[in-house]
């Protein structure tokens, strides 16, 4: 495709000498940007490698990996330190599984609910719910838990301390809701049509053909859409450490409330702690290396399996020309996953207990009434099959229910309790008395400055890297490592980020904590967002307008300038807000990079550091005392969540008029 | 024939589509340009900046000690960040901080890797024990307090309380609070597995305010009225944890609170630092809880 395409400017006698060598060097600066997001892995590999090497080199890989105690503090306090990162593993397995029991029936239900059964009014209801649920920050839901949640617990369950393993679960599927959630709806979506109307012509019910056809068809997309959600919540920090109680214990089955220590909440809460340069240091950097391990094996099974779902559509589709029964075959070649997906089903009727009892109990009284009324065998089976579906599309139902309560409960504790603390001296003037008087300007200010730096640097560099991806290259070899970067990246834990920003921008480069080092460490950290959107936009213009543009004489960047990007930019725009979206709520990547407690001035220069909403918002909650501290949370947490799904609204606004307005 | 009819209207209509969509890039440029420069203006060029980084128990102090000093200096640019002590020591060490604050003393690695760092103390932090307002144990000796934080006692009603089992609540292991409760209270032995161990003094008094069987250890500053500090035993007395207890000795459990400079401050951190040590500055310190010098 390249040799063509130089070939052919070749050929044509009117162009420049400095037109091509314009292309050339469009192309190397699209290859060099595109490139970015490998070496940023690399580098982020690199530095926690070489950081956490002293301690790998002292205790033995298989040690570290393997030791049940983690007591790094005995360095300082002068007992013997022993440094097993187990018990951190161990709590993150099981802070993990704990959330997925509760997210996967709730985000497939949902999945279930949105693209089956709903009519286009609540779809239009539901998808926004669990957008916004995505929409929340990290922080805000962590401060959520600790203010809410934790103590409903303890009161609920009468336990001594609500902080620890199902506190942590809970928040943890309610963030990963969103993930299971859509993807498994696009899985769902993806099932070819024909299979779901040959199963209904047969005389299935509806509940039928999504258990018996739409579903197994869909499952290697739902597994892909939980090894995400594992994904999602093996790597999340800052809700995770505000109510996992923090104690390095091993997890045990019996008690479910114990306090926990997680890979990610031990980064965050003992690196700030950690001597410089002592072995606990290096210990983090080891358990930081330990994390990212976890984080790619989990991002790549994903990618492996979606992959293995795009072949298997492309090959089903070929079968269908050799007029093979698909719906037989797919049934057949899903036999052995179908098991799976009755577990999964089970584990959706174990955890509405209580709901599926009074179903089961309405559902036998409705039957014996069918039973009862209905004489002929056959009439009879339709009525209990119509009864199962009404039955299962309850707990469906119930799903969807439960999901839409979450987000609602949290809305409404924050706006409820934030509405009070704002004012107009609230937002327009420098905090006061450690933030529990005066305002929040300065940390507003500081956001924006954050994120519209971020994206200054992430949307040239993620925007070349799609140029060069979709227009430049054929799938090969290189794009595919590009694309595996972008990857990695995207599932690169935002700790991991933090702490990689604290080793390279801040210490290595001697930026100190400054708004640039953040600003940077955030913008790296949605490079991948910005370059799958911009793909998305770009490969979404039709290929006849590039052939077109050629066909006039036009060169390729030319073509690229005029035709194909001015009709691709609300799909970068898109891109670019959720991006900022994300970044303006993220914590971990400024905890130790950027953020700064107080300032009444704002920044002078990038070197400074900035207050940020997110950090300001963590501090009040944690580290302020007093009930004027408990008000001004809730403000800051208003604003921010405000600010966040204010940016996510206008990019669902964007993305919605750009579809509309696209005919080709 | 139609077919080239539509794409040329559909072409018109996106192309006017562009030029709206071209318009709003560059309000955003427009707005992010004049951002950069409005914040680059307020700065004004006379101020001097001075940044501040470490432990989350000595900002309060430096943080309120900077509104006042700033009120006084108009051209003073005081920054404080939190991060932790060892935070603060590596900052000031490697000059991203003007001062480093620590509740705790240089540890031996940070002496090697910054021999000029000189110690500034600017005030002392009594270390209080705190339970829930219901419960009717007033009083402990440190010994019944150890022994609660390694597990020897388990209900209140073993240290002359009601029948409740006793909720330990502790700091987390990269806390100096905690260091120091262990080696003072502890005699450096293990605390109790199942501790809950929060990161922040603000975490503990609210688990202890909302908790009956709670016990937790803080700053004095986090004693009000929704916890219950305990009396501790010294020399045959029991003496409330309060300011002028630990002023005048007979409150046994207190700490050093640190500033560390690279080499001697000078310029607006020995500005600073000297009014933190004026009568001004330690009634800030006294006013938030601490213990003035």
């Amino acid at each position: 495709m390249i040799l063509m395409d130089s070939k052919k400017s070749g050929a044509v006698p009117l162009q420049k000498k400095s037109g091509r060598l314009t292309e050339q060097s469009v192309k190397y600066t699209l290859f060099i940007t595109a490139t970015v997001t490998v070496v940023t892995i690399f580098a982020i590999l690199f530095f926690l490698l070489q950081s956490a090497y002293p301690i790998l080199e002292q205790e033995g890989v298989w040690n570290f990996l393997t030791g049940s105690n983690w007591k790094p503090e005995g360095e300082i306090y002068g007992f013997p330190a022993q440094y097993g990162a187990l018990p951190l593993l161990a709590a993150s397995v099981a802070v993990t599984i704990g959330a997925m029991a509760l997210s996967v029936p709730l985000g497939i239900g949902t999945a279930i609910f949105i693209s089956e059964i709903a009519t286009d009014r609540i779809r239009s209801i539901i998808k926004p719910v669990v957008e916004l649920l995505a929409g929340i920050p990290s922080v805000v839901y962590g401060f959520f838990g600790l203010v809410i949640l934790v103590n409903w617990l303890q009161v609920s369950f009468d336990i001594a301390s609500g902080e620890g393993w199902l506190a942590a679960s809970i928040l943890l599927a309610i963030m990963a809701l969103p993930t299971i959630t859509s993807v498994a709806e696009d899985a769902i979506k993806a099932v070819p049509r024909e299979f779901k109307e040959g199963s209904l012509a047969l005389g299935a019910t509806k509940w039928e053909t999504i258990k018996k056809v739409t579903i197994p068809s869909a499952l290697s997309g739902i597994t892909a859409a939980i090894i995400l959600g594992i994904g999602r919540a093996i790597g999340e920090t800052m809700a995770v450490m505000m109510v996992i109680g923090n104690s390095a214990l091993m997890p045990s089955l019996k008690e479910p409330f114990m306090p926990l220590k997680t890979l990610t909440s031990a980064i965050a809460v003992e690196m700030g702690e950690a001597p410089y340069g002592s072995m606990w240091q290096h210990g983090l950097y080891g358990v930081a290396v330990l994390l990212l391990v976890i984080v790619f094996i989990v991002n790549i099974s994903s990618t492996f399996i979606l992959g293995k779902i795009k072949e298997k559509h492309t090959a089903s589709k070929s079968r269908k020309k050799k007029r093979v029964s698909p719906l037989l075959v797919q049934q057949a070649k899903h036999l052995g996953k179908g098991v799976i997906g009755v577990i999964v089903l089970g584990v959706l009727l174990y955890l509405f207990s209580i709901v599926v009892i009074i179903l089961i109990l309405v559902g036998i009284a409705g039957i014996w009434t069918a039973k009862k009324a209905v004489v002929r065998r056959i009439a009879d089976r339709v009525k209990i099959a119509r009864m199962t579906e009404r039955i299962a599309f309850g707990f469906i139902t119930s799903a969807v229910v439960v999901t839409a309560a979450l987000l609602g409960i949290i809305l409404y504790h924050i706006t409820v309790n934030g509405a009070a603390a704002i004012s107009w001296e609230f937002l327009t003037s420098p905090p006061r008395n450690l933030g529990r008087e005066g305002g929040i300007f300065p940390a507003i200010v500081g956001t924006l400055l954050l994120v519209g730096g971020a994206i200054t640097f992430a949307l040239p560099l993620g925007m070349g890297a799609a140029i060069y991806l979709t227009e430049y290259t054929r799938e090969g070899k290189i794009t595919k490592i590009i694309r595996a970067g972008a990857e990695l990246l995207n599932g690169t834990p935002s700790i991991v980020f933090g702490l990689f920003g604290l080793t390279f921008f801040v210490l290595y480069l001697g930026w100190g904590i400054s708004m640039l080092a953040g600003q940077i460490t955030l913008g790296l950290m949605v490079l991948p967002t910005v370059i799958r959107t911009t793909e998305e936009a770009l490969k979404s213009v039709p290929y006849g307008l590039r052939e077109g543009s050629l066909a006039l004489g036009a060169t390729k960047w030319q073509t690229i300038k005029k035709v194909v990007l001015p009709p691709s930019i609300p799909g970068v725009m898109t891109g670019a807000i959720l991006s900022i979206g994300r970044a303006a709520g993220e914590t971990a990547p400024i905890l130790f990079t950027a953020a700064v407690f107080s300032q009444r001035f704002l920044p002078n220069s990038v070197f400074d550091p900035v207050m940020a909403l997110p950090y300001h918002l963590f501090v009040l909650t944690t580290n302020v005392p007093g009930a004027d501290a408990e008000t001004n949370a809730y403000g800051t947490a208003l604003v921010l969540v405000l600010l966040v799904a204010g940016l996510y609204l206008a990019a669902i606004a964007i993305r919605n008029r750009y579809i509309k307005s696209m005919k080709w | 024939m139609r077919r080239a009819f539509s794409l040329a209207g559909d072409c018109h209509m996106t192309s006017n589509n562009h030029k709206k969509i071209g318009k709003i890039m560059l309000a955003v440029a427009a707005i992010t340009l004049v951002t950069a420069m409005f914040s680059g203006c307020l700065g004004g060029s006379d101020t001097e900046t001075l940044t501040i980084a470490g432990s989350t128990t000595v900002l309060p102090i430096a943080q309120l000690a900077a509104e006042a000093y700033m009120d006084e200096h108009d051209n003073a640019d005081i920054r404080i960040s939190g991060g932790g002590s060892s935070v603060g020591v590596s900052s000031v060490g490697d000059g991203t901080a003007d001062i480093g604050m620590a509740s705790r003393e240089l540890k031996d690695s940070e002496k090697a890797a910054y021999p000029n760092l000189v110690q500034h103390v600017v005030a002392r932090d009594g270390i209080a024990l705190i339970v829930h307002p219901s419960n009717t144990v007033s009083q402990l000796t440190v010994e019944q307090v150890r022994g609660i934080y390694n597990g020897t006692y388990t209900d209140w009603n073993q240290v002359g309380g009601p029948s409740r089992s006793i909720v330990v609540v502790g700091r987390d292991s990269a806390s100096g609070t905690r260091e120091f409760f262990w080696e003072f209270v502890m005699d450096k032995k293990d605390f109790v597995a199942g501790m809950l161990e929060m990161n922040s003094n603000g975490a503990v008094h609210s688990k202890v305010s909302t908790t009956q069987g709670a016990i937790g250890y803080v700053g004095l500053g986090y004693v009000d009225n929704q916890v219950k500090g305990i009396n501790i035993e010294n020399n045959g007395q029991y003496v409330p944890p309060s300011v002028q207890n630990v002023i005048d000795g007979k409150y046994p459990v207190a700490r050093n609170l640190n500033m560390y400079t690279n080499g001697s401050a000078t310029g607006l951190a020995k500005d600073f630092l000297d009014f933190i040590k004026s009568p001004d500055g330690q009634q800030i310190v006294e006013d938030e809880g601490f213990v003035p010098l």
